[in-house]
Order: structure tokens, then sequence, then C-alpha cells
């Protein structure tokens, strides 16, 4: 029995389909975007009968008609250079409109059907299997069959209807990374887009998202006391620059502890390459990989080149059904990773790939990352155009540098590390070694050597070992505000690491002076600093010194139940006080916006998460 | 199954002149951009402010001088339209749902029933009375036949040369901006896709002028200015020939004008 499946009031909602569809394809491909436009015109190429299907008017999706026309990091090479070198651009940038026309024209050359101003409303379904889609345009709704449809709508619409499992943000709030509302300007004849970071919202709670694009269109960064002819308003773009939303549970996933902490376990159709790159400054209520990484060891500048299996395309559990693009199967820690504008292109190549030789071989997709013959045939296809280069292999970049970095693989280098102001790099190896050297690693908690202390004990903390736990605290103690240097910015205080360090081992020792902090608004007030792009100002450094220890208090309080009240107690009173101002800076903008939204829907879904324990 | 007293259709600004009074309603659109018809379809480009007849069209219009984008005299900053109706959507208290797009209206009992698709899936409400300010969205699921008397795809042109001579574009029209060194012009289209392609391989002709923005939307300039029946109202927003004109009529129908006065 097929079956008619869609988002209705913000649940799944399945009923008999009895109707005949309109027709037929081989291909559907929802959100001719970044990854849908490349996967459009290969699925032609390849001589599918392919169907495509676009809200707005044009191909491209935040790379053209969202005014993100250039590349940030990313790992270059695939179909879309060829576009990018046709339309006369390059990494700096390509211009929109020439692109979109190019890739319009490709797609329409190769004979795929293309239908701008059309909606993917509903999945039809036999079972756990995908058959067809549900579609509206001026003249009404439509349903259309096919073998193979590809989810490119960014945000995984047809994969919640079709009801695949998902990750929706991050733990502690549901939280994606913050938001883009792109605008561009004339400066002397020449058009720059402005990609500045709005704040966060949630794609799927339509009254929210309108809400707060309202509330964004006339902020100060976007209503401006006095347009100057300088810099001439042209406009916004038609689509936000949204960095995140929910991501498929694949048959395969690309996580950062996978990647960082387990050799490459499949062979991959492509590699990406990225630092986390964490826009936000609340890293404390991320999820514990993203706390690990980033505050603890402070490797947010530390570039990684990682592998993109075949899985991470394929929903598990259902068939008929691709998602490329921002919405496939990686989780929330590493999903700033995998979202640069080179591997969402090359996931629309994938996805043409993969569609193609399930249809030629007549298999179904989940079966393929088991299939060594088709994994071989995918990525010899994918290899022509540069798409994946055999040659790559998984490796880390120091920005900063500008050079190849390792892993460090012995004790002596990993001393050597920790012992530096530069730590990052060590600290993950000793968490990668631990079984080697946690021996000498405890050893070196008796050093005089204070930086090789401190670094040692964090290590352990990664570690979940404790023996550094009178180190950690005497770091939170420090006020000295010292700062390693490991990333190009956005490198945590020592304090922090230490907060996040005793949250993650969940010591009781550190309760007092957590709670000193969650007190004291002007705890921090004597800490000196110097402004950069994280610590833009004492607001800033106030609210990261309180998030890290309220996630703390929280960490500790569910190991310690007789802990429980005096914590939630502490907490809410704290963040309901009227007069408790908490404040964040957004990243490379001037604006500081109210934190206590935030860190008290973390407190509120954590206090109720805990009545249940 | 939610129900409000009117819903208006499209986050124009003429609906932000209704919200401006009447507060209590909601507003649906089916993209991102509040003023859309002015801020990026560029209707009523090269023409300045008219005469506010309100005094909520008199403080429209004192915001818009004192922030730049207008001049007595001199044609609107269009785009700069945008932030400008937000903040009054924001401060009128109405609610707004933007990119829901409008896929079913029926009425029955004298209540009209809705259904948008929105970024959450469908989403159904009922509502007493409809406003449509769009160019017929509603109009047409309602079966009634509202045509526009032009339609056209219109683009911001700039040159680094602030003294460059407006540029002359075989069948198309073009408008002085507000600033030197920027100007509009205005093709006859009714493919948007096609237009815009079209525009933007044209445009490598026009140096010194360089291509700032193409709009993303056709701009439709109805046939009529209203059309009433039963608890539906269309009442274009795009039929003014400014913006301010746009917003009064808003204000006016909201507070009891009959359509034929405004």
């Amino acid at each position: 029995m097929i079956q008619y499946s869609r988002m209705l009031n913000g649940k799944i909602v399945k009923t008999p389909f009895c109707e005949t569809p309109d027709g037929d394809a081989d291909v559907i491909i929802a959100g001719l975007g970044t990854a849908g436009a490349i996967a459009c015109i290969l699925c032609a190429q390849k001589g599918l009968r392919v169907l495509g299907l676009e809200p707005l008017s044009c191909l491209g999706g935040t790379g053209t008609a969202g005014g993100i026309t250039g590349y940030y990091h990313g790992n270059p090479g695939g179909y879309y250079q060829e576009i990018d070198r046709a339309a006369g651009g390059g990494r700096m940038g390509t211009d929109a409109f020439q692109k979109s026309t190019i890739m319009h024209q490709r797609a329409l050359d190769a004979g795929a059907k293309i239908l701008f101003g059309a909606s993917v409303t509903g999945v039809l379904m036999e079972k756990t299997r995908v058959i067809g889609v549900e579609w509206v345009d001026a003249s009404g709704r439509h349903f259309t069959t096919a073998k193979t449809i590809i989810d490119a709508t960014g945000d995984g619409y047809l994969a919640l209807a079709a009801g695949c499992a998902v990750t929706h943000g991050r733990q502690s709030d549901n939280g994606f990374q913050p938001y883009s509302y792109v605008f561009a300007t004339a400066n002397g004849g020449r058009v720059v887009h402005h990609n500045i970071d709005s704040g966060t919202i949630n794609p799927y709670d339509p009254w929210a998202y309108s809400a707060e694009i309202l509330k964004t269109s006339a902020d100060e960064k976007h209503l401006w006391e006095n347009y100057p002819q300088d810099a001439i308003l042209m406009g916004f773009c038609p689509i936000l620059g949204v960095r995140e939303g929910c991501t498929i549970i694949g048959e395969e996933r690309v996580t950062l502890e996978g990647v960082t902490l387990q050799d490459e376990a499949s062979l991959p159709l492509f590699y990406g390459y990225s630092n986390v790159d964490h826009h936000g400054k609340d890293t404390a209520y991320e999820d514990e990989a993203a706390r690990d990484w980033l505050s603890i060891a402070g490797l947010w500048g530390v570039g990684i080149r990682f592998g993109v299996p075949c899985g991470a395309l394929i929903p598990r559990g259902f068939d008929g059904l691709l998602v490329a693009g921002r919405a496939m199967s990686v989780d929330h820690s590493f999903a700033p990773a995998l979202r640069m504008k080179d591997e969402m292109q090359k996931s629309g190549e994938a996805a043409a790939a993969i569609a193609d030789y399930s249809i030629r071989n007549n298999l179904p997709l989940h079966a393929l990352p088991r299939d060594q013959a088709a994994l071989a045939s995918i990525r010899d296809q994918l290899s022509q155009s540069g798409c994946l280069n055999m040659q790559d292999v998984p490796g880390l970049f120091d920005e900063r540098l500008k050079v190849n970095l390792r892993w460090l693989t012995n004790a002596y280098e990993i001393r050597a590390g920790l012992s530096s102001d530069e730590p990052g790099l060590a600290i993950w190896s000793a968490r990668r070694m631990y079984k080697e050297i946690s021996e000498e690693l405890c050893s070196w908690l008796n050093s005089n050597d204070k930086m090789l202390q401190r670094n040692t004990a964090l290590s352990l903390a990664l570690c979940g070992n404790n023996a550094g736990e009178d180190v950690l605290l005497e770091m939170i103690s420090d006020r000295s505000g010292y700062i390693p240097k490991m990333s190009r910015k956005y490198n945590p205080p020592h304090a922090i690491s230490a907060i996040t360090a005793v949250g993650r081992l969940r010591l009781r020792s550190a309760v007092p002076q957590l709670k000193e902090i969650i007190e004291n608004p002007d705890y921090t007030a004597n800490i000196p600093f110097e402004a950069d792009e994280l610590l833009d100002s004492r607001e800033t450094q106030h609210f990261l010194w309180f998030s890290a220890s309220q996630t703390a208090l929280q960490s500790i309080a569910e190991a310690h139940p007789d802990l429980r009240n005096d914590i939630t107690a502490l907490l809410s009173r704290q963040l309901n006080d009227p007069c408790f101002k908490l404040r964040v800076g957004l990243k490379a903008s001037n604006l500081i916006v109210d934190a206590i939204p935030t860190a008290k829907r973390v407190f509120e879904r954590w206090s109720n998460s805990i009545e249940n324990i | 199954m939610k129900k409000v007293k009117t819903l208006i259709l499209g986050a124009t600004v003429l609906a932000a002149g209704i919200a401006a009074v009447l507060q209590d309603c909601l507003i649906a659109d089916n993209g991102i951009i509040a003023g859309a018809e002015y801020a990026n379809a560029l209707h009523g480009a090269g023409a300045s402010l008219s005469i506010p007849k309100t005094a909520e069209g008199a403080r429209l219009a004192r915001e818009l001088y004192t922030i730049g984008i207008a001049e007595e005299g001199k044609p609107v900053h269009l785009p700069g339209l945008q932030p400008v109706v937000a903040k009054i959507l924001i401060d009128s208290g109405a609610r707004v749902l933007f990119t829901a797009r409008l896929t079913a209206l029926r009425q029955m009992n004298g209540i009209f029933e809705v259904e948008f698709y929105t970024t959450g899936g469908f989403l159904g409400l009922q509502a007493e009375k409809v406003v449509d300010t769009t160019s017929g969205t509603a109009a047409h699921l309602l079966g009634i036949d509202v045509k526009a008397a032009s339609m056209e795809l219109a683009c911001i042109l700039v040159s680094d040369d602030i003294h460059s001579a407006l540029p002359v574009i075989p069948g198309a029209r073009v408008a002085a901006g507000r600033y030197p060194g920027v100007c509009t012009a205005h093709f006859p289209a009714n493919d948007l896709t096609q237009a815009q392609e079209d525009i933007a391989g044209r445009i490598k002709e026009l140096r010194p002028w360089k291509l700032g923005t193409i709009a993303y939307m056709l701009d439709c300039t109805p046939a009529v200015s209203f059309m009433q029946a039963d608890g539906f109202t269309y009442l274009p927003s795009a039929f003014s020939a400014d913006p301010l004109s746009a917003f009064e009529r808003g204000v006016l129908f909201a507070k009891g004008a009959a359509c034929d006065t405004i």
C-alpha cells in the first residue's frame, strides 16, 4: 500500500495514497541549491530521466541567490570547478547569475526537466521505501514517482517527512549554529556581499523562524541610522545563510570523534577540509565532543581533511532516498566542518553517482556502502572529475602557520607539546595514545613545569582520568587570564578549559569555585584580557565563565544526586533574577546580545531531564 | 485549528500600513523580505515619495527622509525600505509568517479555511477575513481573476563614475536612482527565470554600468486597485506608484475607509 507522508502542524501524518501520480522519473531532486544543482546536471548527463524542483527562480541556492559566492576552506575538486571556470570565477567568487544561468543551461542541455517556483511538500512511500514526492507550484498539487529521490533541500525536509531518524542540533537545547542574513552593497561600483552572523534560528518552527527574520531585518546591522553613498545597499538575499539544520542518521556517520580519534573506517567517496568552524561563543552549551575539541584542547583553528563515506548520504533503514548537502549524516559537533561549499557541491556529485549506480544495477541504496564493487565503481567515477582525489588521505593543517600537522605519536613529542603554549595537538594526541602513555601522563603531573602540569591535567580529563584534579582546581582559581595560542583565533582561556574539564570529570570538589562564578557577576571583572574575536568584551568574558560553570555544575549534579537541589536552586535563582545580566557578542559583528534566554533554555531542559533520573 | 480575525497575504508595504492600525492580524508571505514588492521587485523605481495624508504616513516619510533613503523630489532608494517595513511590523505587534506558501484557500460558512506550506510543513488555520495585498495569490485560489496591467523584471545598475549618463537599453525602461552612479532598469517579462538570465547576459554590454542586483520577483502592476467579495478583499500594494501611497492605503483601509476612496 502506498502512503502519502507529510509534515502537518509539526507532526508526521501518513494517509493512504489512492490517487494516480502525474508523472514518473528516474531521479527527482528536491532543491536545486548548492548540492542539488550539481546532482541534477550530472544525473541528467548520465542519461537518467531527471525532474528538478526548486522553490526559487534560479539554481545554486546559498552559493548564488544566497550571496555566498566565494569559497572558505573546503577541499577543491569536482565538476563544479568546470562551472565556476565557465562563469569566469573561482575561489574568490563567481558571479551568481552567470553561474546559475550556466548550470540551468547544462541541466537543460542534458535533458533534465527543471521547474522553478516548485516546493516539494511530502513523500510517497511503500513501507520504508520512498517512491515519489508531492510538490506544489502555481498550477496546484502534483505527485511524481521516481526510482530515487535526492533530498537536497538543505534542511532534510523530505527525510523528516519520510520519518527518517535525524539529530536536531545540540543536545542541550536543540540549538543550531548561527545563521547570517546576507546583504549586498555597491562600493565604488563594486558589489560586495556581507555575511555577518545574525543570531540563531530554528528552520523547523515557522513562527520562531519568522520572528527571527523580522527581528534581524530591523536590527542595527540592517537598519542603519544613515544610508551612506559610499556603501549603497543593493538589497537582501532572498534566502537566509543557514549554517546548520537537522542531519540524518545515515548508514554511516561522520563524527568529530570518528574523524579525530579513529583511523578511516571505510573508503570515502570524497574528502572534505575545514576547521571545526563553530560560529557561536556558547561552546559551553555544545555537545561533549565539541567541548572537548574546542574548549579543552583549543583546536578551533586546526584544519582537518576527512573522508565522507557513501553511507553518509543514505538514511539508515530507508530506501529510495538520498540526502545531499548540509543534512547528510554528520554529528552536530562536526557539522560546522562538513558544510563548506566545495563539499556541498561534491555531495551533489556523489549523490548523482550513487543514484546512477543503484538504478543501473537495480541495487537498493542501503546495500551500497557494504558492496565493494559498487564503491569501487562509484569512486572511480568520482575520481574522473577530481571530486575524489585518490591521493587524498586524512590529515591536519595549521591554518596559522600554513603547514601540515600530524598527530604526535610518542611520549617525548607529547611531553614537549604539553610543555608549550600551543598544547592543543599534544592534548588530543595524548588522548589518542592514552592506553600506551597513561602512566607517563600521570607522572608529568608531578613536574615542576607548570605548563606541563596543567596541560597534562587537561589531557587526563579528556581520557576520563581525574588524577589532575588538584591542578584543574588551581587553574580555575588562576585569574591571570592566560590563553594558550594553538589556533589563529578562538583560543579559550586556560581557566575555561579547566572548568570544562572538571565538568567532564563531574568533580564535586569544584562546586564551591563554580558556585562563586555563578553567584558573583563581577567574578571576571579583574581578570585581564585583550579584546579579540572571541573575547570581544567584558560581557563576553563574563558569559564564557558563567556558561562553562553552568554546564559543569549541571554535569556534576547529574553524577551526584545529593548536590542536585542545591545546584538547581542556585542556577534557577541566578537566571531568574531580573537584575542579573548575561550578554555575549556575535562573531564578526559589533552586536552584543542577551544570553539569558539561551542560558535559561539550556538550564530548564536540563532540570526537566534530571527529574526523570 | 488556529483561528485569526484578519489574515493578510503578503508582508507588503500596504500590509504594514494595515498592521500599524489594526495590530491584531496575521501576515503571511511566501518569501522572507518585508516590503519586497518595492524593496526587491523595485516597483515605483524613479518616483519620489508622495505627500503624506495620514499621521502614520507622515511618520514613515520622516523616518525615510531622516535615514537618507528618500529625499524630497528625488527617487526613493527602494532596497532601504525592507528594514524600515520590518520595524513597522515588529512595532505593530502583528504576527508574521515568512516562507509561507499558500496551498489552499476555501470559504465555508463564512469562514476561510487556509493552508500554508511552511518551513515546518503544512500549517492550517481559519480566518474571518482575508486581505490579499500581493499580485493576486489568494484571489486566484478563490477563482477571482485578477490581471496584471504589466509585468517587468527590474535590476539595479551601478557605475564607479558618478557622472555616467543613464544607459540606453532597447526594450527597457531606465530610471535614475537616488544616488549618482545608481539607476534601475526595467524589462518586460513574464517568466522570472528567463528574464533573470537574459538580463544577466545583457548587462555585460552596458559598460561603464555594471549589475548591482537583479530582482528575485516580477514587478506586477495590477490592473485594478481593489476587488471585494464576502470577507475577502484584494488590495494590491503594487497598485500604488510609490511606497508611501501604498502604506497609507493600508492605513486608511484598516481605519475603515471604503476601498474605492483610497
